[in-house]
């Protein structure tokens, strides 16, 4: 296993910083030492690294060249050779210690609660003394000023509350203590001091006379037999911490600590006098007497309110016993309510399930209706109506050979319009003028085979004859591809198309079911439909004298119902004449050819030109998409909403062709195409099964 | 006589520690990153100096240092870390030194930059030649040819980096980079 290169430094609160500067300072405190030393040996005493520094620089010795310089007086003065090497280390310990006063910081924080906590244990001793001299009849001002002068001969509270209380309880009382007092701040010599205090204090004065002679210096204080161990041992601790509080003081005044700090001291200081005196200055009598007169009203307004309290009682007692009743009524009500409720409940389940039921009824009506539709899709209607087609053709065929011997007769041109007939042609289409209304049939027109007429009431139905003239000019149905209203038709839509997916469904499996059948009627109605031609033609020569005589009578079949015109010729020969009515429309054959438009055409022949309820049967393509090519066979029946061409494949049977069915249910029939492949691809591994 | 009361404002002193804490703490971090910086300056060079294969450029860069908890609550913290790392595993290797063996044998080219015998794109044959395993070119059947590769048991790679020690000497002048910045602060 290689081992990464990963090493970490950690801080771990600066212990190591902590440590290596801990170095330093006992490395500078050794340097110190040994230059002292070395400083007695060359004759300094007391040596002061200022001093020090001063006697080098009159030596010269300053800046980057002081080593070279140094050495160089070493080599004249070997016994300064020490010296310089001392300074030099002492100064730059000196500098670090300087600098190490993080450490120092952290000290004063320490040094300085210590001293709180001493200056709480001194203030406690500082009532203890007065409350003793209070206590022994001594006047207070006397034991302050005994307690000053001790204070200024450096003596501790705490030892100075041992020595008061042992004076006051002395025989001479406050006059001996004054006269000792007296005797002290009379003595200037430290050493007298000494003697006068042992001569007091006995065995304790001996301690006493280390203070004195140190100036105050707390250090080491102790005094047996005249305070009590305890009280001299906080007396120690307030001065270990006074002296690391003037160690610390000391160090950070290199830091500029101390001039901050007496700023903030004095700032807060004056913060509280300004306080204090503030407060003493403060109106309190005017302030008092204002809240007393602010308090009457308020006093008055709450009396005012308790007596209006206590005259409301009555009628709240009154509404108690009225939400009482009420409460009661209110309960019969709800129980009422609750049975109506009840009642309710019951009567809406009974409807519930009878409009459940209703709706499984409608439902399954609904889909019986669907399948029939759907079945009837799925016939092959083109051969169908191209028997039928053929038929009328011969039927028509053999009339219009009636009509043109009639028209031989007449002396009329047999093939298109002739010249000065008074008939007009129609191979372009459009609007019909002329006389009589919409339905007299007063106008002979030429027309060609495979034309439309549309009747006139179709016709002036609102944007029927725009539609239709779009229709004519274009040869194809206005497309709504790019939106446009044709009408609310997304909640049918959306009805319409999950009965179409289950509808789809159910023609598949009656398909697969009654293929054969359906097969064997195809058949059939083909039979049937050459029997019909044959028996067509017996028609047509038993009925030519009827048509004859039909011919003279009318002159031109009347197109007053509209519809696809048969006939000779072709779609642009005007070969055929026709009694038409004012305001009906021809089609030209060239747009009823067109896929869609003769069903569509039909549709709208018979919805009586409903052109919404027609373009609503069409599909709904306001938002776009996909716009079929093949317009719905509504005219044969089938399912509303449009759809794809759909020809299913089953194996070992022929393809099945006209079926219709929507985007979704052709997207649908690929998903389950290319599943289906999917799943024939071979067997699944077990760990999938 | 008016009693003297002292009290003592701990969210004051707390605060006063706090302010002379943060100096302290600054300069602790940013001494922390001096010598991590400079730890991996000197780790580059030492890596550079350590011999060919080690002048590249990833070599050297590999070695960095990144730092964590250096500051905690917005505030400078004393407990913050610095880790010297390299980028390449295996630089491990020569910094600690390893022995390497082969399965059985580490075949160690006769060319120098040849590829290893695994890569050598020829068919080889193994001999022994007066107790050392070779490996041939199969398809070199003269007399006199020559081994392709040299059998051994493991190889000692030495170490080369000293990359630890560095760093230690680093960490010995923290004290001086510390009052550097405190200084500065």
């Amino acid at each position: 296993m290689v081992e990464k290169i990963s090493i970490q430094i950690a801080l771990d609160g600066g212990a190591e910083i902590e440590r290596q500067l801990e170095g330093i300072g006992e490395a500078g405190q050794k340097a110190f030492a040994d230059i002292s030393k070395s400083a007695e040996q060359v004759g300094f005493k007391n040596i002061k690294p200022e001093v020090v520094t001063a006697k080098l620089q009159e030596m010269g010795v300053t800046g980057v060249d002081a080593i070279d310089k140094i050495q160089a007086a070493v080599a004249r003065a070997g016994k300064l050779e020490n010296l310089v090497r001392g300074v030099q280390t002492v100064e730059a310990a000196l500098s670090a210690m300087a600098r190490a006063a993080p450490i120092a910081g952290a000290a004063i924080v320490t040094a300085m609660t210590a001293a709180a906590k001493a200056a709480i244990a001194t203030a406690e001793q500082i009532n203890k003394i007065n409350e003793q001299a209070i206590k022994l009849g001594a006047p207070i001002q006397k034991v302050d000023q005994f307690r000053a002068a001790l204070e200024k001969a450096g003596v501790s509270a705490t030892s100075i509350g041992q020595i008061l209380q042992s004076k006051l309880a002395s025989e001479q009382g406050v006059q001996g203590l004054e006269a000792f007092i007296r005797q002290l701040e009379q003595m200037p010599d430290s050493a007298a001091r000494s003697k006068l205090a042992v001569q007091e204090f006995g065995q304790a004065g001996a301690e006493l006379i280390r203070i004195l002679q140190t100036g105050g210096k707390l250090t080491g204080f102790k005094v047996e037999g005249l305070i009590s161990a305890e009280d001299a041992k906080r007396a120690t601790a307030l001065g270990v911490a006074i002296n690391q509080l003037e160690s610390s003081i000391a160090r950070l005044n290199t830091l500029g600590f101390a001039p901050a700090l007496t700023a903030g001291i004095n700032v807060a200081t004056g913060a509280v006098d300004l306080l204090g005196a503030r407060l003493q200055q403060a109106p309190w009598q005017t302030f008092l007497t204002g809240a007393q007169l602010a308090f009457n009203p308020i006093q008055g307004l709450v009396n005012t309110v308790i007596a209006a309290l206590t005259a409301v009682k009555p009628a709240v007692d009154q509404i108690g016993i009225a939400t009482q009743q009420s409460s009661t009524l209110f309960t019969q009500w709800g129980t009422v309510a609750t049975q109506s409720g009840a009642a309710a409940q019951q009567a809406g389940q009974q409807a519930t399930g009878m409009f459940t039921s209703y709706g499984t009824s409608v439902d399954a009506a609904t889909t019986k209706t669907q399948t029939f539709s759907t079945s009837l899709a799925g016939i092959a209607w083109d051969t169908i109506s191209g028997l039928g087609v053929a038929a009328w053709n011969a039927l028509t065929g053999a009339i219009q050979a009636a009509i043109n011997k009639v028209l031989e007769f007449i002396g009329l041109k047999p093939s298109g319009p002739a010249t000065g007939s008074g008939a007009r042609g129609m191979a372009g289409g459009g609007l019909l003028g002329g006389r009589g209304t919409g339905t007299s049939d007063s106008n002979l027109a030429w027309l060609s085979r495979g034309e439309y007429v549309m009747p006139a009431g179709a016709v002036r139905r609102p944007g029927v004859l725009s539609f239709l003239e779009a229709l004519r000019r274009s040869g194809r149905i206005p497309g709504f591809a790019a939106g446009g209203q044709v009408g609310d038709m997304s909640a049918r839509i959306r009805g319409i198309q999950q009965p179409l997916i289950q509808a789809f469904d159910a023609i598949d499996a009656a398909n697969k079911s009654n293929l054969a059948a359906m097969y064997d009627i195809a058949q059939s109605i083909l039979s049937a439909g050459k029997s019909m031609d044959q028996s067509l033609l017996r028609i047509q020569s038993t009925m030519r004298p009827i048509i004859q005589a039909l011919e003279k009578l009318l002159g031109a079949p009347g197109r007053r119902g509209g519809g696809l015109l048969g006939g000779r010729g072709t779609g642009t020969s005007d070969s055929n004449l026709a009694w038409v009515s004012r305001g009906e429309h021809i089609m030209p054959a060239r747009a009823v050819q067109q896929p869609g438009v003769l069903a569509f055409l039909e549709a709208l022949r018979r919805s009586g030109g409903n052109l919404s309820r027609v373009l609503n049967g069409m599909g709904r393509f306001a938002l776009g998409g996909m716009v079929p090519r093949a317009i719905p066979a509504y005219a044969a029946g089938g399912l509303a909403g449009g759809g794809n061409h759909v020809t299913i494949q089953f194996p070992g049977l022929p393809a099945i062709g006209g079926l219709r069915a929507s985007s979704s249910v052709v997207d649908q029939l690929q998903k389950a195409a290319a599943l289906a492949q999917v799943r024939s691809g071979g067997r699944k591994p077990s760990r999938y099964s | 006589m008016a009693k003297l009361k002292v009290t003592v404002d701990t969210p004051a002193w707390l605060k006063m520690i706090r302010d002379k804490q943060r100096p302290v703490a600054t300069a602790a971090v940013a001494a922390l990153r001096d010598v991590a910086a400079e730890s991996v300056q000197e780790g580059r060079s030492n890596i550079a100096a350590a011999g060919a294969g080690f002048t590249r450029a990833k070599w050297q860069s590999g070695l960095q240092y990144r730092t964590s908890g250096a500051t905690e609550g917005g505030e400078p913290s004393l407990q913050a870390k610095a880790v010297i790392f390299h980028k390449y595993g295996i630089a491990g290797v020569f910094e600690h030194g390893a022995t390497i063996q082969g399965k059985p044998m580490l075949w160690i080219p006769t060319t120098h930059g040849a590829p290893t015998a695994s890569r050598s794109g020829k068919k080889l044959t193994s001999a022994t030649v007066r107790g050392q395993p070779m490996l041939f070119d199969a398809n070199d059947k003269s007399r006199d040819r020559k081994p392709l590769y040299i059998g051994v048991p493991s190889v000692r790679i030495p170490k080369k980096f000293r990359i630890t020690e560095i760093v230690k000497e680093n960490v010995a002048k923290i004290a001086q980079a510390f009052l550097r910045h405190f200084k500065d602060t």
